[in-house]
């Protein structure tokens, strides 16, 4: 059975189909997180997966770069379909269903978990998901992934909204707080006055998140809190990122 | 049970050019019922899937056993439902076993269950258009795509232990 985070996931994306949706995203957020991959991925064989892939904006960019080996998993459907927007992700094969789940052993050269959900649920969650991560890499292939990390999101407590580059149609409206009982940054984000997944997302410090991948069976590789993917004035501000390998066993 | 799937939105993925795997559809239940369903089978029930010297084996399930195996596919229920016709076989694919280059005779759709499907090192893997496109499919996996139009074949299990079996549902929907 899927986890109730994975249901819920599952089941807001899916409803998601009725929001007004013009194809675009915030392509500069897209192009730095490609860039992460072309630095440290240069071979444009790796066998690379996108957990995550939403409609294949990040699929889209790879296959613009050269990469012939991509592969897509999305919870939703609704979202895979969304992939033919564009011609995008034509190049791709994807995947419907939870990485946990999936059959595939050591298949990847590189995972990537672009705004990953990590934080938007609990530990057990997070674990499961790590664990079938880690299943489908090859043994020292490369996890990279892009999350809220609680140094990025305190310094941007308050509210702001953020429209997408390509179009006025999509509005990400995004409010960061500290919740003094759970003594935790949260963050609530909504698309057009729909709620995303992570209603409310209790992010990690960058040192849990390093004790999280440790303890999934990952080494950390580097931290990219200061490399090109912090870049000011733009939403970008709310990521830090990892890269990790899977340790064999 | 998994989670709801929209057969038409399954449905138009996997009738575009490089189909659309399902990761993990067979609960450990309905797995094991799978695996205990072939290896209750009989050597004499199957046959050669070729005649080449690298050939596979087959084991074409009669229609009134296959309601019973497809059961074990309740997600999958409104292809069975909606489909004007089925017919399923499994494969078994031991060392040094494999199909080449090939498509389908017929059929609108295809769906491969995966029983038992040996790691990327091990071999036993599907590919579309060429070698070099593996599909990322292993136990308890599905893929839906159109046999009969996209060019597919396997890669042969490298050692003893590394068997390929999978269950095979060809659907028209006409």
């Amino acid at each position: 059975m899927p986890s109730v985070a994975v249901l819920k996931i599952k089941e807001i994306y899916d409803a998601r189909a009725d929001i007004p949706f013009d194809g675009s995203t915030n392509s500069q957020e897209v192009t730095a997180a490609i860039d992460l991959l072309v630095d440290h991925v240069p071979s444009r064989s790796s066998r690379i997966c996108d957990v995550g892939c939403g409609a294949g904006w990040h699929l889209k960019e790879m296959s613009r770069r050269g990469y012939d080996r991509l592969f897509g998993i999305d919870l939703s459907l609704t979202n895979l379909l969304r992939t033919n927007l564009d011609n995008r992700a034509d190049d791709a094969l994807l995947a419907q269903g939870d990485v946990a789940d999936w059959g595939v052993q050591g298949f990847f050269d590189v995972v990537l978990n672009f705004n990953s959900c990590l934080g938007a649920f609990d530990r057990q969650h997070d674990m499961t998901f790590l664990t079938g991560v880690r299943r489908i890499l090859r043994n020292h292939g490369l996890l990279i992934l892009t999350y809220t990390s609680r140094e990025v999101a305190e310094q941007r407590v308050g509210d702001f909204r953020m429209t997408y580059d390509r179009s006025s149609l999509t509005e990400v409206h995004s409010t960061v707080s500290f919740d003094n009982r759970l003594g935790r940054l949260l963050i609530e984000q909504r698309v057009n006055d729909a709620f995303l997944p992570h209603e409310h997302f209790d992010v990690y410090s960058e040192a849990e998140m390093q004790s999280l991948l440790e303890g999934s069976g990952f080494y950390m590789m580097q931290n990219l809190r200061t490399s090109r993917i912090w870049v000011d004035d733009s939403p970008l501000r709310f990521l830090s990122g990892v890269i990790a390998c899977k340790k064999p066993l | 049970m998994r989670t709801s799937i929209n057969f038409d939105q399954l449905v138009e993925l996997a009738t575009r050019p490089k189909g659309i795997v399902m990761a993990g559809m067979l609960n450990g239940d309905n797995l094991a019922f799978l695996e205990n369903f072939v290896l209750a089978l009989s050597d004499s029930v199957w046959q050669l899937g070729d005649e080449s010297d690298h050939a596979w084996e087959e084991y074409h399930v009669p229609s009134d056993r296959l309601p019973q195996i497809l059961s074990c596919l309740p997600d999958f229920e409104e292809l069975w439902t909606r489909s004007s016709a089925r017919v399923a076989w499994i494969n078994r694919f031991r060392q040094s076993q494999w199909i080449g280059s090939h498509k389908d005779a017929s059929g609108d759709l295809q769906l491969i269950i995966g029983i038992k499907i040996p790691t990327l090192n091990s071999g036993g893997q599907l590919w579309l258009a060429n070698q070099s496109q593996l599909v990322p499919f292993g136990t308890g996996d599905a893929f839906l795509f159109n046999a009969a139009s996209i060019v597919h074949g396997t890669t042969a299990p490298l050692h003893v232990q590394a068997e390929r079996l999978t269950l095979n549902v060809r659907l028209w929907f006409n």
